[in-house]
């Protein structure tokens, strides 16, 4: 292809020059032009090598279908890769290298692989790397294949990205004549229309051309149709791709001007859609059809009218059917000499090095630098299929036609399969009726393939040949999800645009099935790549998944509180500056020998309340809460249907019709929408209601040996000498309510007290100063985790696993005694929970001062006849017994007490001893019930 | 084990105005807020009568209820309730005074700042001002003016929505 710039056609502005470079070399482009119309204003014929064989290629579609064309483009200190030449603006001073060749996809060393083409079929990766071991092939596979190469200094990790949401009444997608018209006839219907289009310019196929719609030069046609829209209060919004239909007709939206401007994502919620998307040039396959020349027919008028390129000086027209009657004169106006091909005379292959030469068909050669070809119109149906629309094979046509569909979702124009501008605009203007097609309106000559003459390419993309193809189906890959797989074809960035239609065709032949019979590979968003960057809008860095934050977060890094997440929420992990175990180890034992402070706000607080409450919570809980009375609390858990526990807590009886759930920190949420689902499922829900309270209240938790004293020295106007041990109870504090309770996470007597938000600070600082004389000081939470585990009790998700039942850790009465139904009672009687090999759990000891590693394996026998047994699911140094513990979850546990286990991890063992998961106050005496 | 700290600045439960293009976020106080739950006839007969909020309905005076769902709504005003079942009414409900801080987003760009976090349009009614942004579960409405929102966000999550409305994209 020896391409050039016509002098004055296109619509580039000739005032404005754009200098960049390819390669190194200093070129320049005009504004309005995109990367592949400079390059090729420039001369250059080779833009890209191919996949496997580094074969050499030129351009070949308009714009997003072009399979060829990428680039590695730097903007500044911006880096771009895998950028499509056809659709991607040109700005100035950008640095464009080819990509997929070294040094260039003009002079690529790689190009050799051609030859080997015998030896490297498809599939011949799966038959060659087998032995000894993939893997051992993978990286320098992986290193000669993919595409562009990200530049990491580079990056554009700073770009920024917006996201909006809108609704509309009807999206047009496509502002060629038939969205335009399809647009005008909604306005003026009173719809509120917005009309996108991917590309800048308005018009389509006649975007630039000097053709006449209905009678009126094309230009003005398109000019007064966008008027009318403006006056009738319609947006056009263009640089505007629609690439994704996502559930309850949510159209996806990528608006970007060029490389470097901001990317907008606009989720758009839609009553109707237009789809006016046009379509596309199938591929002729003829031998060598994949040389550098040989493009679109499409393509070559868009580069035209658009850009002013011409694609060669002797341009050989191959179309196959009477859908550019003008072109040829178009191209002999713009000074190239023009031969039409008939072919209907027989197949053609094409001839030349690095380059087109000549065409034969027959005896007769053309020479030729640029041939247009097209073998059938393709309907762009993509966002059709997403929507669920069917496609039906249209025989006659050799394409893919839209169906039966969605109600709310039209195909109109040339996406329809009307491909006569006449019935192009009848069907947009009846857009809401399915308008039969004029099957006369289009004819195309059966084309059959013909590989005696060279290599026919299906994918160019991914180097998939006919004879690929035809492999596949020897192999029995026949089914397009197999073909696809097998030989690459419609895979990467191209994803069968412009290859799955020869593909299906041939596959049909080969398997002798009609085409409808082979399938078609489903739709899939993102119809054109999106840049990652476009998604994220706001939602990055410290915005992607920011934890909740305490009310008392000041207070905490005031006592120089390390912070960390937990379930989701910012707390202190320890306070002080010494190092951390050392400080955890100092707040355990003061909790074990003074009063501690800890922040317990996260702690779930969900209200329960009606005359169905107690009722449905006796249902909901694995324990019996029946007989929970006013004042009291009990723990128990909550298990899923299958008799897994769920989450753990107590359970508050404020009064007969009005309970507290307090439920694990980080599964409050969750335990709320859980409450919510059963009491709208199997309960009156006029009789139950639930408020999750969590945010509205701060809780505090005291604990230690000298917790109640403090507590008896501070007024909160109820008395609470004689609350014992899982009481509740309400006073005030400051005026301001206040409950109470007595239960404990440490195993010493403790007391939870909450407060409005707005009062936490308040309390605390009340706390501290009466707590002096007690030397209180506060701990985080994991010498609250070290705590908890010296007494064996358990954290939800980390000592339990998602098979781990209540009798597993140890909990069987209710299972025995408890009468009434309950959630995951059933389960619970199974033979697999009755079984005796289940992990339960238990503690392990051992020896030294190192614990043990969480997740280490619990093993029985040698070498390679190790098998788990369980593992260990939390481990600490607990200083108050100065030793490491653990506890774990291990097959038959229970009855493995006082039995040395082999404990693995990362190659090393060591010996351990099962105990009762209880290490610290075996008889529970700290408590003080 | 890594100290966190550093990595979030001190969250301060206070914010001064913030202008932006064409809006300005500031927080406000309304007075009490409760979370009231019950057949609507139940809680229309015990809160009297107080116009209920739908979207996108503008609310106007100081007591109104915030309509959350079909059996719940969000009382807010300068009233006073007792808390838990209430019997003789059919209905629950719970103080949420503290849970809960309001911000006010006013402007001409206030609705294509609410449109940058979910869908929202005037157009499109909705009997339940509830809104799922991302894990935050919203309250979203107008409020004596067209173009001035408020939003209630829950007090664990309202530094990290205000970073998100007045960071810039």
């Amino acid at each position: 292809m020896t391409s050039f710039r016509h002098t004055s056609w296109g619509q580039v502005d000739r005032q404005k020059s754009i200098p960049f470079t390819y390669h190194g070399k200093a070129m320049s482009g005009y504004a309005g032009d995109t990367v592949a119309s400079a390059l090729m204003a420039n001369g250059e014929t080779i833009v890209g090598r191919s996949f496997k064989y580094h074969r050499p290629r030129g351009f070949w579609g308009a714009s997003w279908e072009e399979p060829n064309g990428f680039f590695d483009i730097q903007v500044g200190q911006q880096h771009f890769t895998n950028c499509q030449g056809t659709s991607t603006q040109l700005l100035a001073g950008m640095s464009i290298q080819s990509i997929n060749g070294f040094p260039s996809a003009r002079y690529d060393i790689k190009g050799g692989l051609d030859l080997l083409q015998r030896f490297m079929p498809a599939g011949f990766y799966y038959k060659t790397f087998m032995a000894p071991d993939w893997h051992l092939f993978e990286p320098s596979i992986r290193h000669m294949a993919g595409m562009g190469r990200l530049n990491g200094e580079n990056l554009h990790a700073d770009s920024l990205s917006q996201k909006q949401f809108r609704n509309v009444q009807t999206l047009v997608v496509g502002a060629g004549i038939a969205g335009l018209e399809a647009a005008y006839q909604a306005a003026k219907a009173g719809q509120r229309v917005l009309l996108v289009d991917d590309k800048a310019n308005p018009g389509g196929s006649y975007y630039g051309g000097q053709g006449l719609i209905e009678e009126q030069a094309s230009a003005d046609w398109i000019a007064q149709r966008l008027a009318a829209l403006q006056a009738m209060g319609a947006e056009v919004m263009l640089s505007t791709t629609a690439f994704g239909i996502y559930d309850h007709q949510l159209v996806a939206l990528a608006q970007q001007d060029n490389l470097t401007s901001t990317s907008k994502l606009i989720k758009l919620r839609v009553e109707h859609l237009i789809i006016a998307t046009g379509c596309i040039d199938r591929p002729l396959l003829f031998a060598n059809n994949d040389l550098p020349g040989i493009c679109s027919a499409h393509a070559a008028r868009t580069w035209l009218q658009s850009y002013g390129i011409v694609a060669g000086q002797r341009i050989g027209l191959a179309i196959n059917h009477r859908g550019y009657a003008e072109l040829s004169k178009q191209f002999t106006a713009a000074g190239a000499e023009v031969v039409d091909i008939n072919l209907n005379n027989g197949p053609i292959s094409a001839h030349g090095w690095r380059q087109l030469k000549s065409v034969k068909q027959g005896r007769q050669q053309h020479q030729l630098d640029s041939l247009l070809t097209s073998a059938s119109l393709t309907p762009v149906l993509s966002l059709w299929s997403q929507a669920g629309g069917q496609l039906k094979w249209h025989a006659q046509w050799q394409t893919m036609l839209p169906a039966d569909g969605p109600a709310w979702c039209h195909v109109v124009g040339s996406a329809a399969g009307h491909f006569g501008d006449a019935e192009c605009l009848h069907s947009s203007r009846h857009y809401a009726q399915r308008i039969p097609h004029k099957d006369t309106a289009f004819v195309i000559v059966n084309q059959q393939p013909n590989d005696n003459q060279g290599r026919q390419w299906v994918d160019f993309q991914n180097d998939v040949t006919s004879k690929d193809i035809a492999l596949a189906a020897r192999e029995n890959y026949t089914s397009v999800e197999h073909l696809k797989r097998y030989t690459t074809l419609g895979m990467a960035i191209d994803q069968g645009k412009s290859s799955n239609i020869n593909a299906l065709m041939l596959m049909a032949e080969c398997t002798n099935k009609p085409v409808a019979a082979v399938g078609t590979t489903k739709f899939r968003p993102p119809f054109t790549p999106q840049p990652l960057s476009m998604y994220r809008g706001k939602s990055s860095g410290k915005l992607l998944n920011p934890p909740k934050r305490l009310p008392l977060e000041q207070e905490h890094r005031h006592m120089q509180a390390a912070l960390k997440e937990y379930g989701g929420w910012l707390r202190p992990a320890w306070y002080g500056t010494q190092a951390w175990d050392q400080a955890v180890n100092q707040e355990v034992l003061h909790a074990r020998t003074k009063v501690a402070l800890l922040d317990a706000t996260p702690l779930g607080k969900i209200e329960v309340m009606g005359p169905d409450a107690k009722a449905f919570l006796n249902f909901v809980y694995y324990n019996n809460m029946a007989s929970l009375t006013a004042g009291q609390i009990r723990y128990g858990f909550m298990l899923t249907e299958k008799g897994v526990v769920f989450d753990d807590g107590v359970l508050t009886c404020i009064n007969n019709h009005h309970y507290l759930v307090s439920c694990s920190s980080s599964h409050a949420d969750g335990v709320e929408g859980w409450l919510e689902a059963w009491r709208q499922d199997g309960h009156n829900p006029e009789r139950i209601f639930i408020h999750n309270t969590t945010a509205q209240w701060a809780t505090l938790t005291i604990t230690g040996p000298a917790a109640k004293s403090l507590m008896q020295s501070m007024d909160w106007g109820v008395d609470l000498d004689n609350l014992a041990h899982m009481q509740f109870t309400q006073g005030s504090f400051k005026q301001h309510p206040v409950r109470i309770a007595r239960v404990s996470f440490t195993g010493h007597t403790s007391y939870e007290i909450s407060v409005p938000s707005s009062q936490a600070k308040s309390l605390w600082h009340t706390l501290l100063e009466q707590g002096k004389p007690f030397d209180i000081a506060p701990i985080g939470l994991e010498a609250l985790s070290v705590l908890r585990a010296e007494k064996g009790f358990i954290i939800i998700g980390k000592d339990t696993d998602g098979e781990t039942m209540p009798q597993d850790l140890g909990f069987a009465g209710p299972l025995r005694n408890k009468t009434q139904a309950y959630i995951g009672d059933r389960s619970l009687r199974l033979e697999k929970a009755q079984g005796t090999n289940r992990q339960q759990l238990v503690g392990i000891t051992v020896n030294g001062q190192q614990p043990l590693a969480t997740g280490a394996h619990i093993v029985t026998g040698e070498l390679e006849n190790k098998q788990s047994i369980g593992y260990v699911t939390s481990s600490y140094f607990s200083p108050t017994l100065n030793a490491p513990i653990a506890l774990a979850l291990v097959k038959n546990g229970h009855q493995r007490m006082n039995q040395k286990v082999t404990v693995f991890n990362q190659g090393s063992q060591l010996i351990a001893t099962v105990t009762q998961p209880t290490f610290v106050d075996l008889e529970g005496n700290f408590i003080d019930a | 084990m890594r100290n966190d700290s550093p990595r979030w600045h001190t969250y301060e439960s206070s914010w001064p105005t913030y202008n932006g293009d064409g809006f300005s976020l500031s927080e406000i106080h309304l007075g009490k807020q409760y979370i009231v739950s019950g057949l609507q006839k139940n809680m229309s007969s015990y809160m009297g009568d107080l116009p209920t909020i739908s979207w996108p309905d503008i609310a106007m005076g100081s007591n109104y209820l915030l309509n959350l769902r079909r059996d719940r709504v969000l009382f807010v005003g300068e009233k006073s309730f007792p808390e838990g079942w209430q019997h003789d009414h059919h209905i629950a409900i719970s103080d949420v005074s503290d849970a809960y801080h309001v911000f006010k987003l006013a402007g001409d760009a206030a609705l294509q700042q609410l449109k940058q976090l979910i869908n929202l349009d005037i157009d499109q009614a909705s009997a339940s001002l509830v809104r799922m942004v991302g894990q935050h579960e919203l309250i979203i409405y107008r409020h004596q003016e067209e173009d001035t929102f408020l939003i209630h966000v829950l007090r664990p999550q309202a530094e990290a929505l205000w970073q998100y409305l007045t960071t810039k994209s």
